[in-house]
């Protein structure tokens, strides 16, 4: 293994997509003292991280510690990061570090290294999981991802054609609203409230089942 | 008025989800921005509120992303043992504690002592190496100087018979050239590298003539002559254009 620092250097890592860096601004008041913000930051990316570490751990209650870990890495770090990479591609590599040293310490074997360490960020934004198994899955996430997955896909169907394709070009295609309102050819302010009633739409019908989901990882 | 008040709460409630909208999207800059991190400040039942609203913007935005994420829902208690931790990360370095809160939750400062360089102890064991190493050449360099003195010195002492006739076949001249010639081959001549045989005549010519002493004169290396015959030339030249 290698002795790769776990915080990377960001001017090493390159920015995955040419989307706008939605982070900056919260970075940037996290090194100004504002906790706040980077709990803005952990609740965005928790859930991404998690999975990520979930990948290369066999031991479940691993995943939450490493997962912790990271983001106290990360915060302390924080003053370091310049901001020539995404915050999310510069966490990401922490996250990995950090998990490989855990499995160094524990002696323990990843359980899928080949496709945590080698995919770019863009390939985890759209990553398909079917082909991906997880080791800690149960019947009953399996039954529960599925619902939610059918519940979002019929509420992006239920939504009226203006209104999908806003909240696509912005959360699947990571476009800036500026791009999106060229794209649809109208202000910035619809886009702002053309993606927010998206949003509002699917949360309603997923909502429920998000909710049924506390506590459960996977 | 009830009805006024519902809505205009209602609107607010709106207008803020709508900015939180935004800003998930990184789109919130400037005024906009600092108002949207006001909700997140403290504990009430609107900051929380406004956490739960961020969570699900998020965990929207990911069940959209990606099916797996769907069933990967982080939970609070993650959040608030992080919390912990961070107030501890924030105690050990209060440059990252939120700014209102600075002074009041830092660490006593001790004023009394005064702060070092990190590096302060290797500057001074940097100072100590450089002082021995000076203390160590100057050590050498006398030995050297003095070995070599003493040595010669004792070498003549103890080929009294030889250095003393040069001596005396030589003080009409009485230079040091002669000396230190006589002291060369008595310091071969008693280490038996060598045994140089001298004529008097010469020695007290070349005593004579010392601008045309040389190495080749004496013939043995003798850089010491050679530098005390260039030397006085230059005395010379001196001497004649300043008349």
């Amino acid at each position: 293994m290698s002795d790769s620092p776990i915080v990377p250097d960001d001017t090493t890592v390159h920015a995955a997509a040419p989307a706008p860096d939605s982070d900056a601004l919260l970075v940037e008041r996290t090194v100004a003292g504002d906790q706040h913000a980077f709990e803005l930051l952990v609740i965005k990316y928790q859930r991404r991280i998690q999975r990520l570490i979930g990948r290369m751990v066999r031991d479940v209650d691993l995943v939450d510690d490493i997962a912790q870990e990271t983001f106290i890495r990360a915060y302390r770090a924080l003053p370091k990061f310049r901001g020539e990479a995404q915050f999310y591609t510069w966490l990401y590599r922490i996250a990995v570090n950090t998990a490989k040293k855990f499995l160094l310490e524990l002696k323990r074997d990843p359980t899928v290294t080949a496709s945590a360490f080698g995919r770019s960020d863009e390939d985890d934004e759209t990553f398909n999981a079917k082909n991906e198994p997880i080791s800690d899955e149960t019947p009953e996430t399996v039954l529960a991802a599925k619902e939610i997955a059918n519940a979002v896909n019929q509420a992006m169907l239920a939504l009226p054609e203006d209104l999908r394709q806003a909240i696509t070009l912005r959360e699947i295609e990571g476009l800036s609203y500026e791009e999106i309102a060229q794209l649809m050819a109208c202000p910035i302010g619809t886009v702002r409230s053309r993606i927010f009633r998206a949003r509002e739409s699917i949360s309603a019908k997923v909502g429920p089942l998000l909710e049924n989901q506390t506590g459960k990882r996977w | 008025m009830v009805i006024t008040d519902m809505k205009t709460i209602q609107d607010a409630a709106l207008y803020r989800r709508i900015q939180l909208s935004a800003l998930a999207d990184g789109e919130l800059y400037g005024e906009e921005f600092a108002e949207a991190m006001v909700w997140f400040e403290g504990d009430s039942p609107q900051a929380e509120q406004t956490r739960a609203t961020w969570r699900s913007l998020h965990v929207v935005g990911d069940v959209l992303r990606s099916d797996e994420l769907a069933a990967c829902h982080g939970d609070t208690a993650f959040l608030t043992r992080l919390q912990d931790t961070l107030k501890q990360e924030a105690r050990l370095h209060p440059a990252m504690l939120p700014s209102s809160n600075r002074g009041v939750d830092a660490v006593p400062h001790v004023q009394s002592a005064p702060l070092e360089s990190a590096n302060e102890p290797v500057f001074r064991w940097k100072w100590a190496a450089g002082l021995a190493s000076a203390a160590a050449v100057l050590a050498v360099s006398w030995n050297l100087v003095g070995g070599v003195t003493a040595g010669a010195g004792a070498q003549l002492a103890q080929n009294g018979t030889s250095s003393t006739a040069l001596a005396v076949q030589a003080a009409d001249a009485s230079s040091a050239v002669s000396q230190v010639a006589a002291a060369v081959s008595n310091d071969t001549s008693g280490s038996g590298a060598a045994v140089m045989l001298r004529n008097p005549q010469l020695d007290a010519m070349i005593a004579a003539h010392s601008q045309l002493g040389g190495g080749s004169a004496l013939q043995m290396p003798s850089g010491f002559l050679r530098n005390a015959t260039f030397d006085a030339a230059p005395n010379r030249s001196v001497s004649g254009t300043s008349r």
